[in-house]
């Protein structure tokens, strides 16, 4: 009883986003998402006919110009300044609605795969493929990739009833989960009390349906607001997210069907503190999946910037003489599982265990609760790592889409007026130390918030062997931002 | 909704076929590219690009232009021209800007308005990172990619 009566989570909003004039009024829109999908979709396309029939020349064709450089490049900002905005306008899902409509009933996604250990290892895999074939240098296979991506995601949303492409499968989408978790802005509903006597829980299970519905609540009261039940309704959340226990952005695509769906209008798109559920105790699961999908994607920051520099060509050419390797893709494979498995598995179990022993709670705290307790604080390093990168290239080549975009359209490209137009070194510079410095600062103040937390006196002693992996995460960060950047296929193997 | 996604349909097939199409060359020219110095590093360079046509005169009064890319997208091109030549060689100051794969894409303008065009690929190291390459009489030889050519 006493669990009943304990008060959902909901966080201190500033102010609900779909409340604005405008903007709001779009979002909460029955076809509002597609405001955003339509473009993006056209965009899609756009690409996967250039990388088809386009120059094959990587830096003049919009499959590899705009994934590669403006993708990334606004994707690492919108998370830390807005939120999960390219879930929320993802072109892949809009054949959902189409696929519901032949989705086979009833089918839930396989139990065992219900975690993120799909989503580690479709992460892996594409960091993996995108070094082994050149990804960034093809705009063929990066228009395969694409419609890679649209048919993985029909096919998963005919074949099981939840989003299961954007929940346990989606690279890209797992990406924004976890940085999305220190944007200002997360789902929350607005009166718990409402929450708790609606019948219908329309934000998690939708008001769409095959054949009309009849409420109890509506023949009992009626609803406040017109809510369509039915082929024409809305479906509920398809990562399955109950509004009510929202208490991290983990999962949320922002589709915003659960604001469509809510009858009481409920449901709202508040701003917080950027990274209000990295300090919170219960945001996330305690599980070994999510901690080391957090864990292991900051690493993954750091070995794709080393993929660009000078010393993996050494390493590449060590390994392959040492262990007479001749195929690039076992080697490659090789420094992947290091840098992006074993390095950060051990790092993390090595550095929770010494906590455990230093703070002398090794019977207290589990392994696994006391690696998932301070998995957050590798969210803002993380971040910083891939802003660094994503940013550097954002920043040098954003303009180049002008003339590439002249060029598709059968113009003659103004490449000596906007392809020689880049963001000053220095400034790029500042923007990178900025942020591997600012996501360092972040990530300790957390790690140190979760060290007093669980180890109260010995919190200092906690936190020392977490602090050190955070430290070091950054420095290895800044040694390969300052090496001189390479952009080569491996050559060594041709 | 139906007709407005054919419409979209429509559209995007329109837009691929609005690249510039190249046309199939009508003149035979063999072109070659040198790069001194050998091997090549990061900075100023020379392309010494040799243009002969099909009986094997040289040509010397083409017009060359150069444009090179790296194989990333969003780099900034390099470009250089130059006007004439001797003995079928173009002599054209260049500079790579960073090290990596190169794309080197050669336009070859005729006395007679027909342009011919070839891309070659070229590695570019840092000083300290030269692996051991082929060399040629001082310079190297770039391995040619494709030819195009536009009327």
């Amino acid at each position: 009883m006493a669990a009943q009566s304990k008060p959902l989570e909901r966080p201190r909003g500033l102010f609900d986003v779909l409340q604005l004039p405008l903007i709001g009024r779009v979002l909460r829109w029955r076809w509002g998402r597609l405001v955003l999908q339509i473009p993006l979709a056209i965009i899609a396309l756009l690409l996967v006919i250039d990388g088809f029939t386009g120059p094959q020349t990587a830096s003049r064709n919009l499959a590899t110009v705009t994934p590669w450089i403006h993708y990334r490049g606004l994707v690492v900002i919108a998370l830390l300044l807005a939120g999960n905005l390219f879930c929320m306008g993802c072109p892949f899902t809009i054949p959902r609605t189409l696929a519901k409509r032949f989705s086979l009933p009833g089918r839930r996604f396989p139990r065992f795969l219900r975690n993120k250990w799909l989503a580690i290892g479709g992460l892996f895999t594409l960091f993996l493929l995108y070094e082994w074939l050149d990804l960034w240098a093809s705009p063929l296979l990066t228009a395969w990739v694409i419609v890679f991506y649209f048919v993985a995601s029909f096919v998963l949303e005919v074949v099981f009833t939840e989003s299961a492409f954007c929940k346990y499968v989606c690279p890209l989408g797992t990406f924004n989960f976890i940085y999305s978790t220190a944007s200002p802005t997360q789902i929350a509903v607005k009166n718990h009390n409402i929450c708790q006597t609606c019948v219908g829980k329309e934000c998690v299970n939708g008001s769409y349906s095959p054949t009309p519905v009849i409420r109890l609540d509506q023949i009992a009261g009626g609803a406040p607001i017109e809510v369509h039940y039915g082929p024409d309704g809305t479906p509920g959340c398809g990562t399955l997210l109950f509004a009510p226990q929202i208490k991290s952005n983990l999962d949320c695509t922002m589709c915003l069907d659960c604001v469509r769906a809510c009858p009481y209008q409920n449901v709202g798109l508040m701003v917080r503190t950027p990274g209000h559920e990295l300090i919170q105790p219960d945001a996330w699961p305690k599980r070994w999946d999510v901690s080391f999908l957090v864990i292991i994607l900051a690493f993954m920051g750091l070995s794709n910037a080393f993929g660009m520099v000078p010393p993996v060509y050494e390493v590449e050419r060590w390994l392959a003489e040492t262990f007479n390797i001749g195929s690039e893709l076992i080697v490659l494979f090789i420094i992947f599982a290091v840098a992006n498995l074993l390095l950060p598995v051990g790092i993390t179990l090595l550095a929770a265990s010494l906590a455990r022993i230093f703070t002398n709670t090794t019977r207290k705290f589990s392994l696994r609760d006391s690696v998932a307790a301070f998995a957050p604080a590798f969210v803002p390093i993380g971040l910083g790592i891939w802003i660094a990168h994503y940013g550097f290239h954002f920043l040098t080549g954003a303009l180049t889409i002008i003339p590439v975009f002249q060029e598709f359209l059968g113009m003659a490209g103004d490449w000596q007026r906007f392809g020689a137009i880049t963001t000053d070194m220095n400034i790029i510079g500042l923007v990178q130390g900025g942020a591997l410095f600012g996501g360092l600062l972040w990530s300790l103040v957390i790690a140190q918030r979760t060290s007093l937390r669980l180890y109260r006196r010995d919190g200092m002693l906690g936190l020392i062997p977490w602090a050190l992996v955070l430290i070091g995460l950054a420095l290895v960060a800044v040694w390969i931002f300052g090496l001189p950047m390479e952009m080569r296929g491996s050559t060594l193997f041709n | 909704m139906l007709k407005y996604g054919f419409l979209l349909f429509l559209i995007l097939i329109t837009a691929a076929g609005c690249r510039q199409q190249t046309a199939t060359p009508s003149t035979d020219l063999n072109i070659m590219l040198a790069v001194e110095p050998d091997p090549l590093i990061v900075g100023d360079a020379t392309l010494v690009i040799t243009v002969n046509d099909a009986s094997g005169a040289a040509v010397n009064d083409a017009k060359i232009a150069v444009r090179g890319d790296m194989n990333h997208a969003g780099m900034m091109p390099v470009f250089a021209e130059i006007d004439s030549g001797t003995d079928g060689k173009y002599r054209v100051p260049f500079e790579w800007t960073m090290a990596g794969d190169w794309i080197v894409e050669v336009t070859v303008t005729l006395a007679n308005g027909e342009q011919v065009v070839k891309s070659f690929d070229a590695e570019v190291n840092t000083s300290q990172n030269m692996p051991e390459m082929t060399t040629e009489n001082g310079s190297q030889t770039m391995p040619e990619m494709t030819t195009e050519a536009e009327s």
